[in-house]
Formats: structure tokens, sequence, C-alpha cells
């Protein structure tokens, strides 16, 4: 029985005296899409590449299937790889990128016109087989990159931030056909990004790394409603959940969490504030207010573009609260499981 | 059990070594074990005449020839011919490149013009010159008045002069496409902020392309002093080093001694020193200019 | 007003230099289509009226140049095919495999660029006598048939390919041959061509060495050969020109072709610091 599709147990890699991954354990289920997200420098693209067998584990154990792979030459691990900057080989026109991995596997002519047109199609590339990556525009060759990887029809794709260099328009865009590609084939994904919004938006679950170290796993939903550290309710969602420090049932050392949708302009309200920002979104403004308490805390209000009165800068505006409030350790910056 | 990434590991060791053998076989057939062989033949003494053993004399030939004028003197006129070529090849090359930088009517064909002694080898040009300094029939000879006589490649003061002159017209067109291209790399919009700042043309040139170009101008310095020690064929064919001794430079001597003379000894010390000479120079260059010039990627 | 002075005064002092630079060509092509009497003519000529093309031909083959230019396109083709060989090889290795000793030999390689042929011409001489190769094209080719500028300025050139044109290959499974043949090469022709172009010219143009180790006019090559031409009478100077023009024809054509890659070529180094 396939218990998993990829599996990193304590998965260690050293540059030196860089720690990129430590201890890493990660399980990817079959036909899954799993998102590996963290900053810059965390150890995401080091993850893929282990994966992929680009890199060796300094030390720990990868499976994909059953399989231990830490053995298995890249080319026999059935894994294909979406790189951040397409990877396109600038001197082989779209067919021939696209039929690039079938011709190393000495797939048939005939065959690999058939699997070729048949990728063209679904990513709408038949009419750019001819031209050559130089005079395709960044969504094509988005594309074409992605065809190379599905044509060879592997167990299971990773990606390594494969949107990142699309505008914001392609981006959406392309994260809707991504989705569709994979509940159309099925296939296992361990994609990665730094950008939450896609992570949110298109994991099935969610890895949260940061300097090589795993934060949280769990579904987009877990992650945001319970994150388990502060580093995690920073990352995810934006504006960042407000944290500032505070105490829990009398007791001290304790950092309060709590997201700015959940913060709300209420004249009656018993919080006094001070505007110093105002982000104006169109469907929503961010506004920054520092509490009048400690003239120093900033906290963040999510208002809904539906608000007539926003109010500017300067001006003194109360607010009021709702559920749900996080507790972390001020120390271990663990989050306290307890219901408030 | 080896296991598979190991075995992909050594397999692609083997393929390194494989790919990188040919090289290393002629390198070290052609240019290390003779370095090697140089150092240590210079210490055997060549017998007076055939028959006779090579002699042991460990550095004592070194100190000897080093310091006897057969040694001296060709250094000192390949210095003098590195003086005469190399800072006026630089300062053409510059000049004349600054001159087509501009864009005007039909410079192209001016820049091709400038280019085009790149075609001709030392060879070509000194036996063009040779024909051209002929005493009896030669243009330049018909010119400044002298019909007869040795001419001007058999005038003591006069000879040296002309055979640099020959190389600084054949290497003009390497020196206008170095300093050509060095011109176009300098970003046009430095050069228009100094202008907007009331920089004179002038002192744009000295204050931003002269420091900007100065990597490519250090670089036309050591391979101009280096291939001026290595002057051979121009001399071989214009003067065979004379008169009088008057044109021969080091490898020429080092030449002259080895095939005409059948002196490995004294040649193989002299080899010793253009080596060592040629290396300091390099560094030397290096240590002094380095301060002053302008590493643009280094930023 | 001022600037058509000024840019007056930049086209006269171009003319003159392009004169300046023009002449010894140009009088050396005059003269090759003169008799040897009337070169020696004063006052001499400077345009031919009734130009005498025969010197050509004989300088073609009682001047040996058919002969010392065939020795000289075999010596330079081959030579510039091998040394393009052995530094495609090695820098791939360079460039794109982990081997152990690797820094030190790459050193080595840039270590052979501090040590200029005609340093090491006395006991190279010996031992291509003891080869046997006196006289003859290995002689010729063997000793230049790898190139630490070529190494060095491939390995720069592979390098810049992006890492992740290599990850992708090796995923797909190809091996190193074919992803030299199919992305290396390919993608890094520009600085091939113009690494021939230099590796061509260089051989060429020797002079030293084809001088110490050939002596039969089967394998001079054609800069020697001159010299061998330049010892003919004053009076056969036409023929001496015709030589030396037969001689530097190839070199411009092959300029005039491939300047693109030329200028590159000899720049790659220079420019870029
Ligand atoms: N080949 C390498 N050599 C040395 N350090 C590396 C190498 N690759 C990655 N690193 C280091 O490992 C860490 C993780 O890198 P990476 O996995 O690329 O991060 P991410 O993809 O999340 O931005 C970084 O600190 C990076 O500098
Ligand atoms: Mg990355």
């Amino acid at each position: 029985m396939a218990s998993t599709a990829i599996s990193l147990e304590s998965v260690n890699k050293r540059y030196g005296s860089t720690v990129a991954l430590d201890s890493l354990n990660l399980q990817v289920e079959p036909g899954e899409f799993f998102v590996l997200l963290g900053p810059s420098g965390c150890g995401k693209t080091t993850a893929l590449r282990i994966v992929a067998g680009l890199e060796t584990p300094t030390t720990g154990t990868v499976r994909i299937g059953d399989r231990v792979v830490n053995d298995i030459e890249p080319k026999d691990r059935d894994v294909a790889m979406v790189f951040q900057n397409y990877a396109l080989y600038p001197h082989l026109t779209v067919r021939r990128n696209i039929e690039f991995p079938l011709r190393a596997r000495r797939v048939s002519s005939h065959e690999r016109e058939r699997r070729v047109m048949e990728v063209a199609e679904s990513l709408q590339l038949e009419d750019q087989l001819n031209r050559k990556p130089g005079q395709l525009s960044g969504g094509q060759r988005q594309r074409v990159a992605l065809a190379r990887a599905i044509v060879r029809e592997p167990n299971v794709f990773v990606m390594d931030e494969p949107l990142s260099n699309l505008d914001a328009r392609l981006r959406v865009e392309m994260r809707a056909e991504l989705i569709d590609l994979h509940l159309k084939n099925g296939t296992t994904v361990l994609y990665v990004t730094h950008d939450q919004v896609e992570a949110m938006t298109m994991g099935d679950r969610i890895a949260i790394l940061k300097d090589g170290v795993l934060q949280q796993v769990g579904t987009p939903k877990d992650v945001y409603d319970r994150p388990a550290n502060t580093f995690v309710a920073g990352f995810i969602g934006n504006p960042p959940m407000n944290l500032m420090p505070g105490e829990l049932l009398g007791e001290p050392g304790m950092i309060v969490g709590i997201r700015p949708e959940n913060v709300f302009l209420d004249d009656n309200g018993s919080i006094e504030t001070r505007v110093t920002l105002v982000e104006s979104l169109g469907h929503e403004h961010h506004v920054a207010c520092r509490l009048n308490y400690d003239n120093e805390t900033i906290v963040f209000v999510r208002v809904p573009s539906t608000v007539s009165q926003v109010p500017g800068i300067g001006e003194s505006i109360r607010l009021s609260i709702t559920e749900p409030l996080y507790h972390f350790d001020s120390v271990t910056l663990e989050r306290k499981a307890i219901k408030t | 059990m080896i296991s598979g990434r190991r075995r992909t590991r050594i397999r692609n060791s083997a393929l390194a070594y494989v790919m990188i053998l040919p090289a290393f076989v002629i390198f070290m057939i052609f240019v290390f074990y003779p370095l090697v062989k140089t150092f240590y033949l210079g210490m055997y003494r060549v017998p007076p005449f055939p028959g006779l053993p090579q002699k042991y004399v460990g550095l004592s030939q070194y100190s000897s020839v080093l310091s006897h004028s057969e040694f001296l003197t060709p250094l000192w006129d390949s210095t003098l011919y590195v003086l005469f070529t190399v800072p006026a090849g630089i300062i053409l090359g510059l000049g004349i490149a600054v001159l087509a930088h501009r864009h005007l009517a039909g410079i192209r064909i001016f820049r091709t013009i400038f280019s085009s002694t790149i075609a001709t080898s030392v060879a070509v040009a000194s036996v063009i010159f040779f024909t051209l300094l002929d005493p009896t029939t030669g243009l330049f000879s018909y010119w400044i008045g002298q019909r007869g006589g040795v001419g001007i490649l058999g005038n003591p003061t006069w000879a040296l002069p002309a055979v640099a002159t020959v190389s600084i017209w054949q290497n003009l067109g390497f020196a206008f496409i170095l300093m050509s291209a060095a011109l176009n790399s300098v970003p046009d919009d430095l050069l228009d902020a100094a202008a907007v700042d009331g920089a004179s043309g002038t002192r744009r040139f000295f204050r931003i392309t002269v420091p900007l170009i100065s990597p490519t101008l250090f670089f036309a310095m050591i391979i101009g002093v280096i291939s001026g020690f290595q002057a051979f064929g121009q001399i071989d064919l214009l003067t065979q080093g004379g008169p009088d001794g008057h044109t021969n430079v080091l490898l020429y001597q080092i030449y002259t001694v080895f095939f005409t003379n059948a002196d490995t000894g004294t040649s193989s010390v002299m080899a010793v020193a253009l080596f060592v000479i040629l290396v300091l120079l390099t560094i030397a260059q290096f240590l002094l200019v380095q301060r002053k010039v302008f590493y643009a990627d280094k930023r | 007003m001022r600037t058509s002075v000024r840019t007056a005064l930049r086209y006269v002092f171009l003319i003159i230099i392009a004169l300046v630079v023009l002449f010894p060509i140009y009088i050396a092509v005059v003269n090759s289509l003169l008799s040897g009497q009337q070169i020696a003519h004063r006052p001499p000529t400077l345009f031919p009226l009734h130009p005498l093309w025969n010197s050509f031909s004989l300088a073609w083959s009682f001047g040996h140049l058919g002969t010392y230019l065939r020795t000289s396109v075999i010596v330079s083709v081959l030579t510039t095919l091998a040394a393009l060989t052995t530094s495609v090889l090695a820098a791939y290795a360079f460039a794109f495999l982990e081997f152990p000793l690797k820094r030190i030999m790459f050193s080595l390689c840039l270590a052979t660029l501090m040590v200029p042929a005609e340093v090491t011409i006395i006991p190279n001489f010996r031992t291509i006598q003891i080869l046997g190769w006196y006289n003859t094209y290995p002689a010729l080719i063997i000793p230049f048939a790898a190139s630490g500028i070529g190494i060095f300025l491939l390995r720069q050139s592979f390098r810049q390919l992006p890492r992740e044109l290599h990850d992708a290959a090796v995923l797909d499974g190809y091996g190193h041959w074919r992803f030299l043949v199919r992305v290396v090469l390919p993608l890094n022709r520009a600085m091939i061509g113009a690494f021939a172009i230099f590796a061509f010219l260089s051989s060429w143009n020797q002079y030293l060495w084809p001088l110490l180790v050939t002596n039969s006019d089967s394998h001079r090559t054609v800069q020697v050969g001159l010299r061998q031409l330049e010892g003919l009478n004053p009076d056969q100077q036409n023929i001496v020109l015709a030589g030396t023009i037969l001689a530097a024809l190839p070199i411009f054509l092959i300029l005039f072709i491939f300047q693109r890659q030329l200028v590159r070529g000899l720049t790659a180094g220079a420019v870029k610091g």
C-alpha cells in the first residue's frame, strides 16, 4: 500500500556551516497539492532539490512512494520539476523544449508527437510550438515549463516558486490554471512559494518553514485559525496578526494576538488610539493605529470599504475587539492551547 | 555495497579526468616538463666541441651568464624596444579610437581601415617594411633622401626605432579594436551626467573615461610588455640582430646562442631569465597599477 | 558653425590617419603589380597604369607560396580543431563536474598562461627530435593542441549557463555527453567561435616555432616561407610582395567574414577585467 507520495524523515542539509534544513519531517499524501511556505532563504528550494535528487541530504531518509530514494538517480525518481526561472533551453523551439525529456527517454517519435500535442493543447501552446522561448511572453514561457514537466507524466511534480516571475494579474490566472490541472490529472504536487496568499489559495495542506525548521503543517484553515507560534501567526494573513505583550488569566509573560479583522472601529469601544497610517486597497482599508495606552503598540484594523467613515491620519478613534484572541508564550513563542 | 549515488560520483570523477586528460598530457609534455628542464639545462656547461660530455656546473653558469654582456646588452635592447613600442602603441590606439568613437557619416569605413592591420602578421608587416626600407629600391629610403649605403635598418641609431615602428603599425589594429571596445563599455549616462555638471570634454575624458577603461589600458600594457619581450620575427626578418648587435633583443640572442652556437646551457639560462622577467613584470605591473585601476565590476 | 568646423577637422584627422595606416599596404599592392625595374625607378610609381599580374603566379609556384599556404591551412585548421576539442572538454569538466583536485588542476591550467612558448623552445626542440617529429605536421600542431586561455574562457562562458538548465537535463535523464552536445555547445557558440578565430590566428601567425622545427619547403608555414621569399634579389621585389599579399589575404578574408566574433574574442579577457 502506497501510504505516502513523498516522505522526508529527519532530513538535515548543511552547506559548510550553514544549516539549510534542520531535521525536517514531511509527509505528502498521494494526489495532494502540498505547499511548502516560508520566507526567502528558509530552505524551501533545498528541500525540493533533495526530493528531486539534485542534492543529497547530509542525513535523513527520503522516500517517494514506498521507495527509499536516497540512492536513486534523479532521472529514476519519476519526479518532474518546474523551475523558478523556467529553465527553458533558449536555442530550442517550444516543441523541442517540451519533447526534451521524452527524447532522453527514447520515446518513439509517434508517441512523442502525440503527447506533445496533447499537452500543448491543454496549455494552449499549439500556436507557439515552432517559436523559441525568447519570443514568448512570461506567461507563455511558464506554460512551456509546465508542459515540459507534464509531458513526462511523472508520479510527482515539484515546483519551485513557478509563478514568482509573473506580474500580479497573470499570477492569479495561472494559479487557477494550476489548480485546474491538478484537479484534472490528480498527480501529487509539492509546491514551493514565499507568497502566503498563493499557499492559502492553492494548497490542500501547507507546511511553514523558517530557517530550515518546520513550524507547522496543516490545512490552510488550520494554520490560519490555529497558528502554532508567533511566526506562523505573523506570516499568514494580511495585514499580519496583531501581536502585543500581555497576560493570560493574570499570568504575565504572554504575547496576545488578534487578527485585524477581529478589531473594529467602534465609537463606543474601550480602546483609545490614534491613526498613524491608512492603506486603501479599494475593497478594504488597512488602518494602523497606535494605542494611547502605551503610545507605542501599533494595531492593524481591516476596514471593509462598506464602512462609510474611513478615519484620517492623526485622528483619534476608538476600537473594540471580538474573539478569538490568541495567546503565545513570550519565551518559546508557542501558542498556548487554552480556549479563551 | 557501493550505493548508486556514490557510484555516480566516482563515474563523474572518472569522466572529468578523461575530459581534462588530453589538455593535461600536452601541458605536461610541452609546458611544465620543458619549463623545469630549462632550469636544469642551465646548470650544465656545453663542451667546446662535440663528443665531450656536458659538465654539471650548477648555479655558477647562471651567475656567469647573467652578469655577462652577452646577456645584459640584449636585455637592454629588449627594454628599449618595449619602451619604444608599448606607450606609443597604447596612446595611438586610444587616440584613434577616441577620434573614431563619435558617430559620423562613413565612420564605419574608417573603423575598418584602422582595424585592418590586425590581418597582418609580424612576418607580413616585416617583409612589407623591409621592401619599403630597402636602401636602393625602398620608397621610404628615397623620401628621406637616402640612396644606397646601409639604409635605416643598417644604421646603429635608427635600426631599433625603425623595427619598433613596424611593430607599432602592425599592432595598431589590435590596439584600436581593444580601445574602441573599452570606450563602448563606458556608459553614456555617466558622461552625460558629467556634461550636465559642466565638465569640459577634456576633463570628462581624463576624469571619467580613462578611469573607467583603466582595466583595458592595464591589460594592453601587460600584453604589450610581454609581447615586446617576445619580439623575434620582426628582428629576424628586418635586421637579424644587427647592425653590430644594436637590435639583438633577448629572444633573438637566445635563438642565436641555441640554434647557431648550439649552446643549450647558456641559452637555457637566458630563457629562464626571460621567464622570470616576464613573470616578475606581470606581477609588478599588477601590484603597481592595481591600486590606480578602477575595476568596474568590483565597484 | 563651430560644430561643422570641428566635424570637418575631425574628418581631416581621420583621413590623414587612414592614409598613414593604409599606405604600406597600398604600396605593397602597387609594387607587386610593377616589374622589378619599375620599382627601382625614380621618381617612384605611385599608381600602376599597366599592372603586371605575373608576379602572383611566380610567387605561387617559383616562390612556393602554394605549398606554404597549404601547410599553413592544414596546420592552423588542425591546431584550431584540436585546441577547441581539448579546451571544450576540460572546460566542461571544470564547469559542470565535481572531482578531487579540481582546483589545483584548474590553477595549473591558468599557470600555463604564465609560460610563453618562447621560454620552453630549447627542451621542446629536443622533444620533437626525440619523437622523430622534425619536419612533420605533429611538430607544428601537437604542442599547441591545448590552450590555457581556451580552457579559461570557455569555462567562464559555460558557467554563465543557468544552473537550472543543467538540473533540468539531469532530471530528464540526459547524460553529460548529450548535455554537452545538445545544450552547452549550441548555447556557447559565440564564445566558441571567438576562441576558434583566436586559436586560428595564433597558429597562423606563428613564426619562431615553425622556423625551428622545419627546414623543408614542404613543411614550412607561410610565415616562415616569407623569410625564404625575402631572400630573393632586390629586382624581384614584385614577387616578394605578391607572396606577402597572398600570405595575408586569407586572414583579411577571415577577418572580414568573422569581424564580430573576432572583436569578441580579442576583447573577452580584456574589457571585462
Ligand atoms: N549550494 C549552496 N551552497 C551554500 N549555501 C547554500 C546553497 N544552496 C542554498 N544555500 C543556503 O541554504 C539556505 C537555504 O537556501 P534555499 O533552499 O535556496 O532557500 P529558499 O529557497 O527558501 O529561498 C540559504 O541560507 C542559502 O544561502
Ligand atoms: Mg528558493
